[in-house]
């Protein structure tokens, strides 16, 4: 074979390695994580029920406190009580629902009617899907086998079978 | 070396060229929306109260138009403002078709925003917008329909901005404004039908 | 050596500065109306490909071996050309990475830049690489004057980019790179091309004083291949940095 598919047969091989060596270290270091959201953006809904503003008004907690999403969710407030309802830039007047898209990830503290406590909970997290991780596997493994592959050159030099022999 | 690749980088570019311009027409026939879509359209609670000229004024004089609502009082020294010039610029940038909308101010401190005191501080932004004011136990119900919480000296705890359609239905809300071209387009939009 | 004639490889290195300036002016103009990012990204890429093809001849990599015996020079030539490839290689990754740290960072915002400046130092390098090429094709027919011509308008323009950027752009600019995010993005990507602008204007300069002393030949110039394929690859890299600093997205508040 001649050196020029020596010499890319060689990176090939090693860019392959680093991609999968990456993939390898990627994927146990989200599994020692634990639990994280990996699932893909949707719309989730909040409903406010019923009697909620009189609930809230004795100071019941009718909702949870916050609740966790992934970045690009859309929430969905639907409120069923009988006076109308906000929560942060959203206005729902009673029987409707509005939406907003949640695309930043962090905490945040939202004013709300609902709770007696007048604030809710949002948390956007990053998510890490698996098309996600693949990705980062692909960007980090890519430049890794390049330099494995290179230096690759320097322990094991190329010998390429040649017709003539060397003078 | 020969021409192919350069035909072929050209083509690229023509492609590229159509799709950019079919992806911006098929948007702007389909333009997003950039308040909050109130779905499905509720009936606005339909007022009656007091204009800064001493009138009696309900929501449903204002059908065949879309209605901006806001919540404000004149002693306000940030948000209320703020909103308002935006609401001036908007209402200047959309020319003939201004004409198809109204804005109001409700005030949410009776107490010291008479009528005159209404007209005096809507005569800095625009004569066309509206003042309106009651008594406590008329404003109210009001407040509260519109979500609209009242502290103890007038204040406003929220900025929201709601628009009414020429049904009378309120269709979207708008949190406290950071620049007047979102509002603007959405007016654009809903007043040539998209 | 090639098998078309000088003058209809120069003509050919003409058209593709003409497509080339085609796809900047379409790209600004983009910018400047709908401001479509898809479009703003398919575009250098297709400029990549131009240059890849016509002006860094990709394609020699892939000739057939003509010489098998080691020490022929066509096969030392094969050798160098492979590895410049790899080295290119290896500095792309280093711009890979900054251009991934600002589409990470900055998202679809860009820092207030001068629009006419931003054009300008993009048409300058653009025409320097025109002028390269045509330096590498003068020596590839023996044409010495031409060669040394050319490579020194390459020169110039090349340090009036940098003149453009780091004398100018950098002075005038509103910000530091302590200010805010997209500051620190702007110098760090610019300042790592800047540099390798300058390292390129060195090796030209170097081919050019080796040029006037007659050191090359039309049959040996491995020296001005190499000066003029990297003075391209950096051209290259300036495809992708100069939509993604100046013409992507709105200002950051």
């Amino acid at each position: 074979m001649s050196l020029r598919t020596a010499l890319i047969s060689r990176m090939l091989f090693f860019v392959v390695l680093g991609v999968v060596l990456a993939a390898f270290i990627s994927e146990v270091a989200f599994r020692l994580q634990g639990d994280t959201t990996s699932r893909d953006p949707q719309t989730i809904q909040l409903v406010i029920p019923r009697g909620t503003s009189e609930k809230v008004a004795q100071g019941q907690n009718v909702l949870p406190a916050g609740q966790v999403f992934v970045v690009g969710d859309v929430l969905q407030v639907k409120n069923e009580d009988s006076v109308t309802q906000t929560l942060g830039p959203l206005v729902i007047p009673p029987g409707s629902s509005a939406s907003m898209k949640l695309d930043k990830a962090g905490e945040m503290n939202y004013t709300c009617s609902f709770q007696p406590s007048q604030s809710y909970g949002i948390e956007v997290q990053q998510a890490l899907t698996f098309g996600m991780r693949l990705q980062a596997s692909l960007l980090a493994g890519l430049p890794l086998g390049v330099l494995l592959g290179v230096y690759s050159l320097v322990v094991k030099p190329l010998k390429p079978n040649t017709q003539s022999p060397s003078a | 070396m020969n021409r192919k690749p350069l035909v072929i980088a050209m083509l690229l570019l023509v492609v590229v060229l159509i799709a950019t311009f079919g992806y911006t027409w098929y948007k702007s026939a389909h333009p997003a929306f950039s308040g909050s879509l109130i779905s499905p359209p509720q009936a606005a609670y339909a007022f009656s109260l007091t204009s800064q000229t001493g009138s009696t004024v309900n929501l449903s004089d204002f059908r065949g138009k879309y209605v901006l609502i806001f919540f404000g009082y004149t002693n306000c020294t940030s948000e209320c403002p703020l909103t308002m010039g935006y609401l001036k610029q908007m209402h200047d940038r959309l020319g003939l078709l201004a004409d198809q909308t109204q804005v109001i101010l409700i005030t949410s401190d009776p107490a010291r925003d008479t009528p005159g005191e209404l007209g005096a501080y809507l005569s800095n932004f625009d004569p066309s917008f509206m003042g309106l004011t009651s008594s406590l136990a008329v404003l109210q119900p009001v407040w509260s329909a519109y979500g609209v919480t009242v502290l103890d000296d007038g204040e406003t705890h929220t900025s929201y901005l709601y628009l009414v359609d020429p049904q009378g239905d309120l269709i979207a809300t708008y949190p406290l404004l950071s620049n007047v071209d979102g509002i603007t387009a959405d007016l654009e939009n809903l007043l040539s039908g998209k | 050596m090639e098998h078309s004639s000088k003058s209809s490889v120069l003509q050919l290195g003409l058209l593709v500065l003409g497509a080339l300036a085609v796809l900047t002016a379409v790209e600004f103009a983009i910018a400047l109306t709908v401001n479509i990012w898809q479009a703003l990204a398919i575009i250098p890429l297709i400029k990549a490909g131009l240059v890849f093809y016509y002006y860094m001849h990709i394609y020699r990599l892939f000739e057939a071996d003509k010489d098998v015996d080691r020490e022929s020079y066509a096969y030392k030539l094969a050798t160098n050309r492979l590895g410049l490839w790899l080295f290119l290689i290896s500095d792309s990754f280093i711009f890979g990475g900054l251009m991934i740290s600002r589409i990470n960072l900055l998202g679809l915002t860009r820092p207030e830049l001068l629009q006419v400046l931003g054009l300008a130092v993009t048409v300058v390098l653009l025409i320097s690489s025109f002028f390269a090429n045509r330096a590498e094709v003068s020596m590839a027919y023996g044409h010495r004057r031409q060669f040394i011509l050319s490579l020194t308008v390459t020169l110039s323009l090349g340090i009036l980019f940098l003149i453009g950027v780091v004398g100018v752009e950098w002075q005038l600019a509103p910000f530091g790179p302590e200010t805010n995010l997209a500051g620190a993005v702007f110098y760090v990507m610019t300042g790592f091309h800047a540099f390798h602008v300058f390292t390129g204007v060195i090796f030209l300069a170097i081919v050019l004083r080796n040029g006037l002393r007659g050191l090359y030949s039309a049959e040996k110039h491995w020296a001005v291949e190499a000066s003029v394929v990297y003075w391209h690859f950096i051209d290259v890299v300036w495809f992708f940095f100069y939509p993604a600093l100046y013409l992507i997205g709105t200002l950051v508040q």
